[in-house]
């Protein structure tokens, strides 16, 4: 027969001994490096709109100063609408979608890179306080994405190392049953551009 | 051969992460110890009333990084600003590189935007550090960001007084922007100042931003210029000299 004081002291052991287990676990982990993932994924589609909502003004600020670039301008606008065209849902990410998403913004990446090279000829475009404001804000917006992309691959990190790495792999498959996600590559046309050697005229 | 792969595995090495000294960190030795001591006192002071986290990072070179990479390794590291303000700013300058970098917190990526960082490196501190102005750049760039995240907070520096002997200097070249500052001044008092045009030009027209005088305060050491948890997200410009 059990004493009713040691029967509590063995109840709060109990909880005790649980709700260390449960913090170890990845009971509380994994669902919050789900939620992790899923906040960076929408940091880069935030920092990705950010971008395209700056090329109409751009275009439009370059227009001006430069009417024999129609091509070059007319390329931005195109990739620009596919790029805002293709969506990713952060709560349900699978490779193919990210990928189609990828090559929408790296195309967009690549005519503003030739709209740049293009600008260089033209000095009173460049001296423009408007044009140079637009190239700051481009600048640091493409910067931001760098760096959510950075943590967007961490947290993808982070959280197949909670699914594939015991003790943690072990809750995952008894009670989340999530899959290793897709970690976010360089594409195929930015690895292209990688392998080419760059050319140096003088 | 041998040297080719020595040099490639220095440059692969990247760059490392200084420890946070203080408000200014000056690990080129670009100011002088005067500076250094009041820019010191400044920024603490600064931050006591309630502004901006700003520190400054000077390093010799980048080790091959980009600065925009190296900046950012600082703050992730450093975590400058408050947790739920996120309100750091770090100037970042790589003497070999010739490269500037601001760094701005996301909770004052409203106050001071890309444009104006880039103003600030551009406009101000690249002029200043072709001349080899090195401290003097310096100190504007920190006061312009001070006056950008808080406007209502006096910057106070002992230094103040011979930065603004320069700037008298280098105001009568430009004779043009005097005579249309004199001309708003004009309209400013037929107006009465109620003009939103006029609230318009001369922001524009002073540019660097005009200031009071200030004797300079004199405080006891800048200590306990720690880190508290501030989130950065890249914002910010870049440039060089």
């Amino acid at each position: 027969m059990n004493h009713p004081k040691k029967q509590s002291a063995r109840l709060v052991f109990s909880v005790f001994a649980i709700s260390l287990l449960i913090s170890g676990c990845g009971i509380q982990s994994i669902p919050k490096g789900k939620n992790q993932v899923e906040a960076s994924v929408a940091e880069v589609t935030n920092q990705y709109k950010r971008r395209a909502d700056l090329v109409p003004n751009l275009v439009k600020t370059v227009k001006g100063y430069a009417e024999h670039e129609k091509e070059t301008l007319q390329a931005v606008v195109e990739a620009r609408a596919k790029a805002t065209q293709t969506k990713i849902d952060p709560t349900n990410l699978s490779s193919e979608k990210l990928l189609e998403f990828q090559k929408a913004q790296s195309g967009l990446s690549q005519a503003l890179g030739r709209l740049m090279v293009v600008v260089e000829k033209y000095p009173n475009l460049k001296a423009n306080q408007n044009f140079r404001d637009l190239q700051a804000q481009l600048e640091g917006t493409e910067n931001r994405i760098t760096i959510a992309r950075q943590r967007h691959i961490e947290t993808i990190r982070k959280f197949n190392d909670l699914v594939t790495v015991p003790p943690t792999s072990w809750t995952n498959s008894l009670i989340y049953h999530h899959e290793k996600l897709p970690q976010w590559n360089v594409d195929e046309s930015e690895q292209e551009k990688i392998k080419q050697a760059p050319t140096v005229e003088f | 051969m041998l040297l080719m792969v020595l040099s490639f595995s220095q440059t692969s090495l990247g760059f490392e992460v200084p420890r946070l000294k203080g408000a200014i960190n000056d690990n080129a030795s670009l100011l002088s110890s005067k500076y250094e001591r009041s820019l010191e006192v400044a920024l603490a002071d600064f931050r006591k009333r309630g502004g901006a986290h700003i520190a400054l990072l000077t390093v010799d070179s980048l080790e091959g990084s980009a600065i925009e990479q190296a900046s950012i390794q600082v703050v992730d590291r450093w975590k400058l600003g408050g947790e739920s303000q996120d309100n750091g700013v770090l100037l970042l300058i790589a003497k070999e590189d010739k490269k500037i970098r601001i760094e701005v917190g996301q909770g004052l990526e409203g106050a001071l935007p890309d444009i104006y960082a880039k103003r600030i490196i551009s406009d101000t501190m690249t002029p200043l550090f072709r001349d080899g102005e090195f401290a003097k750049g310096i100190y504007l760039g920190l006061y312009q960001i001070a006056q950008k995240t808080n406007p209502e907070i006096p910057f106070l520096s002992s230094v103040d007084s011979s930065a603004r002997k320069w700037k008298r200097k280098k105001k009568k070249t430009f004779g043009f922007q005097n005579l249309i500052f004199i001309l708003l001044f004009i309209f400013f008092f037929i107006t009465g100042g109620r003009s939103p045009l006029f609230a318009f030009l001369l922001g524009s027209s002073l540019g660097h931003g005009s200031r009071g005088g200030f004797g300079g305060g004199s405080f006891g050491g800048g200590g306990g210029f720690s880190g508290g948890g501030g989130g950065f997200s890249g914002g910010g410009a870049s440039g060089g000299w």
